[in-house]
């Protein structure tokens, strides 16, 4: 008898333990992905690529292109990857000469970037000069729009920045970009519970002066002020103004319509392993901030997918400092590229090795693009994927 | 049996105990510049990527009024960023590293960092810090 009620309770936990599972998990798919196509750039574009980082992937009457910055020619070139074609070329020398006028020191190619608005005009920002500047095709400045105040903001000063994470975008008559205060220091775990109840994600009307800080809260890892060395929101924009924003060292994905939060959820990578603190005493050290950085997984930007209106978030695995031998760094890192779409829901995590460089993937109509890395660094090479995604 | 001894006791001595450092920074001289480090003492400046711009500029200012025309400098620079002046522009040997293999060395390089050679072999590696004035003229004694 006893026996029966053992036997029949385990299969009760068995059944609830069924329902629960499915009850809770999200309708993920099997994802393949298979090359569609690849290129090799000629060997002098890979030398502009390689020497310098202004350079932005885009697609262009659904061709997939790059820009870059020639810097013996003051130009944006731009450059259509599969058919080895220059489509056309900005000329900078009209706003070099404006910017130098402000910072006489200013370096074209180093110094600024630029974000296109369907190609006929492109918004530039420079280093040191809290102002945007919008340039038609020929490179006439159209526009300049000095930022003076930002609405929101509990800083003294700031200073307008660009990364990866946070990319310089335009959207709907605003550029989107940080907006860093230069009186908030970070060092102790005082000035980061500060820092971390100041916002810095700024939303610009190029029709005004006044930058407007979106909407958002650091996580609580963040707030509490632990350090990671890292201190921006991760976002990234659809065209109907759906903003997700997310954060490098926590899992938690939120979604805006602009200022209002509309909903939030974990997405999390598959390797995702916790990350450790960073010494806040060994700021300097930059062996150390190396060795962090290699060795501490995070997530590392989300990409919007307009052609099947998904978000990809890049996860950067954790990986090992120094070379087997320790003579050399180690600069290999697997990634993985997780889908999820605008209803924050996981669809899927494709693993790569070191190989693919996870900092350039580019969405296409056909499916995704990604950079090979070769060990000869005056050959860059792109292979586009079609990605198939299979119900399991 | 004395024989024996003093063969292994020669085999011994001729066998070079080079230092991590040293087979690390040699390899890289080798393969990069097709260089040797020289018997003589040598001082190397190195302006690696990882650094602080500023911080770096800040103490370039102080190199050439440290240096000693007696002695042989070479400078190995793979931080495109920084901005070297005319008056140490003309002193000792410059080696551009182009890719970055400075980079990738495990030597604890950063910001400015002084490595200086004696008899082939490296004697010390001295990182620079930001505003670390004293130390950079003393390790270019």
């Amino acid at each position: 008898m006893i026996e029966k009620q053992i036997i029949f309770r385990l299969k009760s936990v068995f059944f609830i333990s069924i329902l629960f599972y499915a009850c809770s998990t999200y309708d993920v798919k099997s994802i393949k992905l298979e090359p569609i196509r690849a290129t090799k750039f000629s060997n002098s574009i890979a030398e502009k690529i390689s020497n310098y980082r202004a350079h932005h992937l885009l697609t262009k009457d659904e061709r997939m292109c790059l820009s870059y910055i020639d810097v013996e020619e003051k130009e944006i070139v731009v450059y259509d990857i599969f058919s080895d074609t220059t489509i056309y070329k900005i000329n900078l020398s009209p706003i070099d000469s404006l910017l130098k006028n402000t910072l006489p020191q200013l370096n074209i190619a180093k110094d600024i970037n630029y974000c296109f608005n369907n190609g006929d005009s492109i918004f530039i920002v420079a280093n040191g000069i809290n102002a945007i500047y919008m340039i038609n095709q020929m490179g006439d400045v159209i526009k300049v729009t000095n930022v003076r105040n930002i609405k929101g903001a509990d800083v003294k000063s700031f200073a307008l920045q660009y990364m990866p994470c946070a990319p310089l975008t335009y959207h709907k008559n605003s550029i989107h970009m940080l907006s860093i205060g230069t009186d908030a220091p970070v060092r102790t775990l005082d000035e980061r519970k500060k820092y971390f109840n100041t916002p810095s994600y700024m939303v610009l009307n190029i029709e005004s002066d006044v930058g407007k800080i979106q909407p958002y809260n650091f996580p609580h890892n963040y707030r509490s002020g632990n350090c990671y060395y890292d201190y921006h929101p991760i976002y990234a924009l659809s065209e109907n103004g759906e903003v997700v924003i997310s954060f490098a060292f926590n899992d938690t994905v939120y979604l805006y319509q602009g200022e209002n939060l509309i909903k939030s959820a974990a997405i999390k990578s598959n390797y995702y392993v916790a990350a450790k603190e960073f010494d806040e005493n060994r700021y300097t050290d930059f062996n150390y901030v190396m060795e962090y950085y290699m060795t501490e997984g995070k997530y590392y930007k989300t990409i919007y997918d307009k052609y099947k209106k998904l978000y990809y978030r890049i996860y950067l695995h954790h990986s090992k400092y120094l070379t087997s031998d320790e003579t050399e760094i180690n600069d290999k890192r697997n990634w993985s590229l997780i889908i999820f779409d605008s209803e924050l829901n996981k669809l899927g995590e494709l693993e790569f090795d070191s190989r693919k460089n996870g900092i350039d993937v580019i969405p296409t109509k056909n499916g995704i693009a990604i950079p090979n890395i070769a060990t000869d660094t005056s050959v860059f090479s792109f292979t586009e994927y079609s990605l198939n995604f299979k119900s399991q | 049996m004395r024989f024996k001894i003093f063969v292994f006791l020669l085999l011994l001595l001729s066998c070079k105990n080079e230092s991590k450092e040293t087979i690390i920074f040699k390899k890289y001289l080798e393969t990069t510049h097709h260089l040797e480090i020289p018997e003589n003492s040598n001082i190397y400046i190195v302006f690696p990527k990882l650094a602080c711009k500023g911080c770096v500029q800040d103490l370039i200012g102080n190199i050439a009024d440290n240096l000693d025309k007696n002695k042989t400098y070479t400078f190995i620079v793979s931080n495109t960023s920084i901005y070297f002046p005319a008056n140490l522009s003309s002193i000792g040997k410059w080696h551009f590293d182009k890719k970055g293999d400075i980079d990738k060395i495990n030597l604890g390089l950063s910001n400015l960092t002084i490595i200086k050679t004696n008899k082939g072999q490296v004697v010390s590696v001295i990182p620079i810090d930001i505003g670390e004035y004293d130390k950079l003229t003393k390790a270019l004694e």
